[in-house]
């Protein structure tokens, strides 16, 4: 079959070239009733996927290959016109402004389709908005809000941070971002510049994105960049720079709090206090870290955009380079980013390629200590100065009678050097030839190469006596990443009466190679050396290793539609991997949709003046996944340095099985189902409703073993049931457009999440988070069976006991005293489990990380020159377990503590939910419990933004076409109950999603720019 | 663009990619370039060197964590439930085990299990596989040898802080097999006795410069020596010291402070040591860090745990034959008034002049001039002779062969240049003696609350002694650990232990 196939498209290709066409052209302009140009209008051939778009005069020009086809023009905003060419070679058009924004073209993969045609989930961002919002950080921040269902994250604050995709739940247990297909080839929201963004599509449903088969277990965004036009030169010119605050500060002790608070702490096990803080009074509000470390920060971007043409070749040029420094003092973020996109045409053949370099240099924050930074910041003891010249490196420190010194996090961060830079360059070419009737053959070749190098460098210092260094160190790892893609399409496309059929078959092969190199060094002559040659060998490490894995794809597709009025697509992927092994390497992963236009059937006529498009869509369609760990099932002896030990005769390596593989892992398959509702009614409401239910099998997973096997690597096994449910509306209100007068729109998004687990591991054992840090308790965080991933089960606290006799009427069902050694002031917890005793299987699930319902709503007015924009999101119904506070609120260290503890029980102070101060905590009130598991419901003010686009006549003379300034906020205010830093925040990996875990603080920006074009 | 030309290059692509089609299960198939596989693995004398090796890395504390971490994880479960230590505050899981408030939770509990069971994994494929491999037979005998110590080893540590464990001799075949019931301890015994029996009989008793740190037939007959004894089989016990005692392998050091001394390894004095140098080898740590640790914060350490005052005075109860103090206490407790210059500084200079803190000596490298390096290379003597003979007196006291006993005794006294013991001692003043000398011989060793445990005097020595966990010791319940939750959440097998 796949050799029958295979030959089928060799011989359309020869065939391609007997035919030899003749080619007619086109050329005309496409403006509104008042004149002024259509811009990026979509002229399409009917029938065929022939098209282009209009330059910024609103000019196009077209070669074709049947002088009597009919031309199709489209744009965002108004009404589509169909425009037989009838053998003219000049065509004019005048589009009427229209809310009904059907026709648009929609990227599907591997082609497009008419939004109209759609039978799937698939959604689209507004281009313009991403226009307007000028300041965004990357591509990614585009979606923010803009499509429900979509979930777009910060994994922290820090300049340069990526962005999580989350596309509905979460369907698997591996990498939950979505695959990015940028201009046919797979590639990294963050590498965009979002000036360059034509569009983005967003494909939510299985059957919308089966053409992808197992690379789209987690949805695919779709991102079209801009091309040129056929044309004089365009120029699009736009800076901005703003500055970056922190947004929220956490409330721990300053100098006199902290002694007051440690010196009760002490008192209350009878050890002797410090004597240097006997008088708390006299040591004032010593060192706020937090503003130490934290502080205002500028952002700027330039970006430069050059594009033009002529009939047969056109271009685009860009460039841009951000600078961002972060609101933690010495990090930052710098990225130069270029772009280019060519497209020449010779008859019957199209050659595109599309060439892009990020560069991007960066500064981040230290690590390596037993926690992470954010919280070194909060625990810093506030006694501590912040310089000491007589220190080597002049940071102060703690007193050496302190037997818990808190690092100097200024020091930390100052001195410890981490530096990371990316090149990342992304050659894509493709020809594309059009022969007999309807056919198109592509091929699509893609090379990506991502040079990376890190280096950290500690140099030797001294702040305290057990926060120094005295070997310098330096590490440098340099990585490079490969990826090939050579993907080999043929696409038909035909009309038949009323009847429309496109066909699509395609095979492809994908390779990644990476490799890295380590080494590191410990002992410098001085701390100015920072190359490894010069180490003096106190110690030296080299590290490095090899990873390749491969993938080939048949796909194919059919579209059919019947009048307009019936949709039907179907598509099928049979994908091979190189991450399993030969017995279970292939999978097939099918989809069919179908949709029926209701307001196209002749019975609707009557009501056509109230909804002028209602279309019902329903789908069905798995998909695959693999386990995103090359060699899982290869059993390996692991040989190394670090298992080996010092004989007499040296030093030798040891080498051991260390982990089991799992030689049987298959794809893991999501069978999703979504009914959906597209509707336009009153000429100005747009609607679309969703609803979906998504079940995944075979879910591949590190399934936990117990450590008395010896290893503590969980094997992946295919084991375990997902699901996930949810309903997702977008409601679009937009009235008549009018000229010179006051024009608003509003957009509204929401959706709903339920995730269950239904099944997991061997034998449905729980499968926990990670640890919060530095806990010696369990995890707070769990996929467990009957609930959501990463849901929370923790001690349930229920108040303080108030009395002794409290205490002593603390009773189970059996009468069982329940916690005998407890006092006044102590936390009382819930014998959840009703054994007697309260430890640490007493925990109860106590929420969902997932929001019950997110939300985000647009806003956009103008009144003649002048536009304004809001754009809000949220959440509701979700939860956090928020370390940050936690880690201060235990008082049981003498690091510095929480405000909290201030308010603590006293047989005095008794109105308070703080339990008492007792420095060995016997009664483990500091265990991780409902006490400190939040609210992260939010509603954030995530964007506003006010411009003002020069009036035309007063900037023409001087070449300018186009001439707008602006300011905007970013973050200018939540309203949360949340204590932490950021309510939006979601945690590393899957099962931790709702563990706020030393995340770097979140800005709040303001921002002025100006953007021009010639 | 030529016609032809273009064609040719379509062409290249399409039939590239038919190669592809028809060669694609090939293609996808890759090997792992980072490692080795099994069955290309245990084929020479190297690789069965290399396996063994791993055990040992175990045993220092590495198989990839860092030494610091792993082997404090077993000094914190041996000596932070003593009656003779007091400990600082900065980690939690390290004061509830002293508290006896530790939940099943705990990371040091899960970290020693966890250490203790690859040790026994890594000792189950080197005794599963290097029979099979052609290679030299003595060296093959002594490996298998040495794979035997070792998992006794790891049993007996898991026993005497866990008692109900699973007992795995065998690599698991299938997923089916990971979970294990926990045995008796009667039989984990037996395991452990058959498997230092015949490491006894495979290993030799000394080796060359090159091999030293392998295990020894001395280290072996030690271990059994002591398995006896913690089962009061006395007689067994006292027999097996003997052949330790017989062979004249070992002696005493004269001077106490040798014995753990940086620069006297392997001497005549140690049965089993763990061997950390004052360095790194491929970036992987070496040390240990115990200095880094206990060390006073004056001298940059953490005074995670001390020397409390009971212990103090122990060991300053009895006078040697000249009136002075029992040397053995410079080596054990840094204190006021001793006289002696601590990382260069007095007593005074380090905590100020009226300070009456005191800090653990013995291990930590106090004696160096400068706080600067907190890892140490010394190595941890694990099983010492002394050790030897007061286990081997304690054996023949409880046979009532009280006379015979005491010289033993006598030998360890004599070090410290205390005088003999009179020969008209009864059995339970010999047996007060024993415990008085395990106390100051052995102190910071990690024997001190097994000994109780045995002697089952656990709770009244706590609380006499002002141990800080005392209030909270539940008898029946804190003698031993409780199951890791890590181990109850997967083990579908598994019953926690009583009380927890």
């Amino acid at each position: 079959m796949k050799k029958v196939l295979l030959a089928l498209v060799f011989t359309g290709g020869i065939a391609a070239f007997s035919n030899a066409y003749a080619q007619h052209l086109v050329k005309g302009s496409v403006k509104e009733a008042n004149g002024s140009p259509v811009i990026d209008a979509t002229v399409g051939v009917k029938g065929t996927t022939t098209g282009t778009t209009t330059d910024a005069n609103g000019n196009f020009s077209l070669s074709i290959q049947n002088p009597n086809a009919t031309l199709i023009f489209s744009s965002v905003g108004y009404t589509e016109e169909s425009v037989p060419v009838n053998g003219r070679s000049i065509i004019n058009v005048i589009l009427k402004q229209s809310v009904v924004t059907l026709n648009n073209l929609v990227v599907i993969g591997y082609g497009s389709q008419k939004k109209s045609d759609l039978s799937s989930a698939i959604a689209s961002v507004n281009v313009k908005q991403l226009q307007t919002n000028a300041v965004l950080p990357n591509a990614a921040a585009a979606l923010e809000g803009a499509i429900p269902g979509v979930s777009i994250t910060t994994s922290n604050g820090s300049p340069g941070a990526g962005i999580n995709v989350h596309i509905r739940g979460t369907s698997t247990f591996g990498d939950t971002q979505p695959l990015v297909i940028i201009d046919g080839a797979p590639g990294d929201l963050n590498n965009l510049n979002p000036s360059d963004i034509a569009s983005i599509q967003v494909l939510k449903d299985a059957a919308a994105a089966a053409i992808y088969g197992s690379r789209a277990a987690n949805g695919v965004i779709i991102v079209t960049t801009k091309k040129g036009k056929a044309g004089q030169v365009n120029i699009d010119a736009n800076v901005s720079y703003g500055i970056q605050t922190p947004e929220k500060f956490i409330s721990v002790a300053n100098a006199e709090q902290y002694a007051t608070i440690d010196n009760a702490l002490h008192k209350s096990v009878g050890l002797p206090i410090f004597p240097a803080l006997s008088n708390p009074s006299s040591l004032g509000a010593g060192t706020n870290w937090q503003k130490v470390i934290y502080g205002n920060a500028p952002i700027m971007s330039a970006y430069l955009g050059i594009s033009g043409g002529s009939q047969n070749a056109t271009y685009r040029v860009s460039g841009g380079y951000n600078d961002q420094e972060g609101i933690a003092r010495a990090t930052w973020y710098k990225k130069a980013l270029f772009h280019f996109n060519g497209q020449q045409t010779h008859g019957p053949v199209t050659f595109g390629e599309s060439v892009s370099w990020n560069n991007s240099n960066q500064r981040t924050l230290p690590g390596g200590g037993d926690k992470d930074f954010t919280q070194e910041v909060l625990e810093a003891q506030p006694i501590m100065p912040v310089y000491d010249s007589s220190n080597e490196g002049g940071y102060g420190g703690a007193p050496s009678w302190l037997a818990t010194q808190s690092y100097n996090p200024l020091a930390l961060l100052e001195l410890q050097d981490n530096q990371a830079q990316i090149n990342d360059i992304n050659l894509d070419v493709f020809g594309e030839v059009h022969f007999l009737h309807g056919f198109t053959y592509r091929l699509n070749t893609g090379y990506r190469v991502i040079d990376g190098y890190s280096s950290n460098y500690l140099p030797t210092y001294y702040t305290s006596t057990q926060r120094q260094n005295i070997h310098a160190s330096l590490s440098e790892n340099r990585w490079r990443e490969i990826h090939y893609l050579v993907e080999n399409t043929l696409n038909y496309q035909r009309n038949f009466g009323k009847n429309s059929i496109t066909a699509l078959a395609g095979f492809t092969t994908e390779q990644d190679l990476t490799s890295n190199t380590s080494a590191s060094a410990q002992g410098f002559p001085n701390n100015s050396l920072r190359v490894l040659g010069a180490t003096t060998g106190y110690s030296t490490g080299v590290g490095g290793g090899r990873n390749q894995w491969d993938m080939v794809s048949l796909l194919g597709r059919l579209l059919y539609s019947y009048s307009d009025k019936y949709y039907l697509t179907a598509n099928i992927r049979r994908d091979g991997s190189s991450e399993f092994g030969q017995a279970n390497r292939y999978g097939v992963f099918p989809s069919v949709s179908a949709a029926w236009r209701i307001s196209s059937e002749p019975f609707f006529e009557s009501l056509k003046t109230t909804v002028q498009n209602i279309k019902l869509r329903a789908s069905y369609g798995v998909l695959g996944n693999q386990p995103g760990r090359d060699y899982a099932y290869i059993p390996t002896v692991t040989y190394a340095a670090s298992m080996g030990y010092p004989f007499g005769g040296g030093f030798q390596s040891g080498a051991a099985i260390r982990a089991f593989a799992n030689p049987d892992i298959k794809w893991e398959s999501t069978k999703d189902f979504d009914i959906g509702i597209d509707a336009n009614f009153l000429t100005y409401l747009s609607l679309t409703l969703d609803y979906y239910i998504d079940k995944t099998d075979n879910v591949l997973l590190p399934v936990p073993i117990p450590p008395s096997t010896g290893t503590s690597t969980p094997p992946v096994i295919n084991t375990g049931r997902l699901q996930n449910k949810g309903f997702e509306a977008d409601i679009a209100f937009n009235p008549a457009q009018k000229e010179d007068g006051f024009n608003y729109s509003v957009s509204l998004h929401l959706a709903t999440i339920k995730n269950t687990v239904d099944q997991l591991g061997f034998a449905n054992e729980v499968i926990y988070g990670n640890l919060p840090q530095r806990a010696s308790t369990n995890p707070v965080t769990a996929a467990k069976v009957g609930y959501p991933i990463g849901g929370f089960f923790v001690k349930q606290a229920d108040g303080l006991f108030q009395s002794q006799e409290e205490v002593q009427a603390w009773k189970n069902g059996k009468g069982q005293l329940l916690q005998p050694a407890a006092q006044p002031g102590d936390v009382r917890y819930v014998d959840i489990n009703g054994d007697g005793i309260i430890d640490g299987s007493d925990v109860v699930y106590a929420g969902s990380p997932f929001p019950k319902v997110a939300y985000g709503a647009n806003f956009s007015a103008n009144y003649k020159n002048f536009d304004f924009s809001l754009f809000v999101q949220g959440t509701y119904g979700n939860k956090m377990f928020d370390t940050n506070t936690w880690l201060v609120s235990w008082g049981t260290i003498d690091y510095n503590f929480s405000t909290d503890l201030l308010n603590a029980w006293t047989p005095q102070n008794t109105g308070t939910n703080i339990p008492r101060l007792e420095f060995n905590d016997p009664n483990h009130n500091a265990d991780p419990s409902t006490r400190f598991l939040y609210s992260a419901s939010y509603l954030r003010f995530k964007t506003v933004q006010i411009g003002y686009t020069f009036p035309k006549p007063l900037v023409s003379h001087a070449g300018i076409t186009g001439l707008r300034i602006y300011v905007s906020t970013n973050n200018l205010w939540t309203i949360t109950k949340y204590p932490g830093y950021d309510p939006s925040y979601t945690g590393d990996g899957l099962l931790n999603r709702g563990l706020d875990q030393g995340q770097y603080p979140v800005a709040r920006t303001f921002t002025g720019g100006l953007s021009v074009s010639f | 663009m030529e016609r032809k030309e273009f064609l040719g290059l379509l062409s290249k692509g399409l039939i590239g990619s038919s190669l592809l089609v028809s060669g694609c299960s090939k293609l996808l198939n890759v090997t792992n370039p980072n490692n080795v596989t099994p069955e290309n693995f245990w084929k020479t004398a190297s690789d069965a060197e290399a396996n063994i090796t791993s055990i040992y890395g175990v045993f220092l504390g590495q198989a990839g964590w860092s030494c610091a971490n792993n082997w404090y994880n077993r000094r914190v479960v041996q000596l932070y439930r003593g009656d003779d230590i007091g400990i600082t505050h900065d980690v939690p899981d390290w004061w509830s085990l002293a508290l006896f408030t530790t939940a099943d939770g705990s990371s040091t509990a899960q970290g020693l299990w966890s250490q203790d069971y690859q040790g026994i994994f890594f000792a189950n494929q080197a005794i599963q596989n290097i029979p099979n491999i052609n290679m030299d037979s003595s060296t093959k005998t002594r490996l298998v040898g040495e794979a035997k110590f070792f998992r006794a080893f790891f049993y007996f540590d898991l026993l005497t802080n866990f008692l109900n464990i699973p007992l795995i001799v065998t690599v698991p075949e299938n997923s089916s097999q990971y979970s294990q019931p926990q045995a008796q301890p009667s039989d984990v015994w037996k395991q452990i006795e058959a498997d230092l029996n015949d490491a006894i009989a495979a290993l030799p008793a000394t080796y060359n410069t090159a091999d030293l740190g392998r295990i020894t037939k001395g280290a072996a007959l030690g271990y059994l020596g002591k398995s006896y004894l913690y089962q009061k089989m006395w007689q067994q016990a006292s027999s097996t010291f003997e052949q330790i005692i017989s062979s004249n392998t070992y002696s005493l050091l004269p001077n106490y402070p040798d014995v753990f001394g940086l620069n006297t390894p392997f001497n005549a004095e140690s049965l089993l040591e763990i061997a950390y140098a004052d360095t790194t080898f491929q970036g992987e740590p070496m040390q240990t860090p115990r200095n880094y640790e206990e060390a006073p914060s004056q001298a940059g350490g953490w005074y995670e745990c001390y020397p409390n005052q009971f212990l103090f005075n122990e060991m300053t109860k009895e006078k040697t034959v000249d009136g002075n103090l029992d040397p053995r206490i410079y080596t054990t407790i840094i204190f006021p008034g001793s006289g002696l210059l601590y990382y260069g500084k007095t007593y005074e200079q380090l905590f100020g002049s009226g300070a009456t803190q005191l800090s653990w000596a013995k291990y930590n490298q106090c004696e160096l001039p400068h706080p600067l390096d907190h890892y140490s290379g010394k190595h941890t003597r694990l099983l010492r002779y002394s050790d030897v003979l007061l286990m081997h007196a304690e054996a023949l006291n409880n046979q009532n062969q009280v006379q015979v006993a005491i010289p033993f005794v006598n030998q360890v006294r004599n070090r410290a240049k205390l005088a003999n013991l009179p020969v008209s001692m009864t059995q339970s003043e010999l047996m007060s003696e024993i415990e008085h000398q395990r106390i100051v011989e052995l102190a910071d060793e990690g024997n001190r609350f097994y000994d109780l445990l045995r002697w089952g005097t656990i709770q009244e020595n706590l609380t006499a002694h002002g141990a800080i966990g005392a209030a909270n010791f539940v008898k029946g319940k804190n003698e031993y650990l409780p199951i890791p939750s890590s181990e109850m959440q997967t083990n579908t097998k598994a019953k926690q232990n009583p009380g927890y």
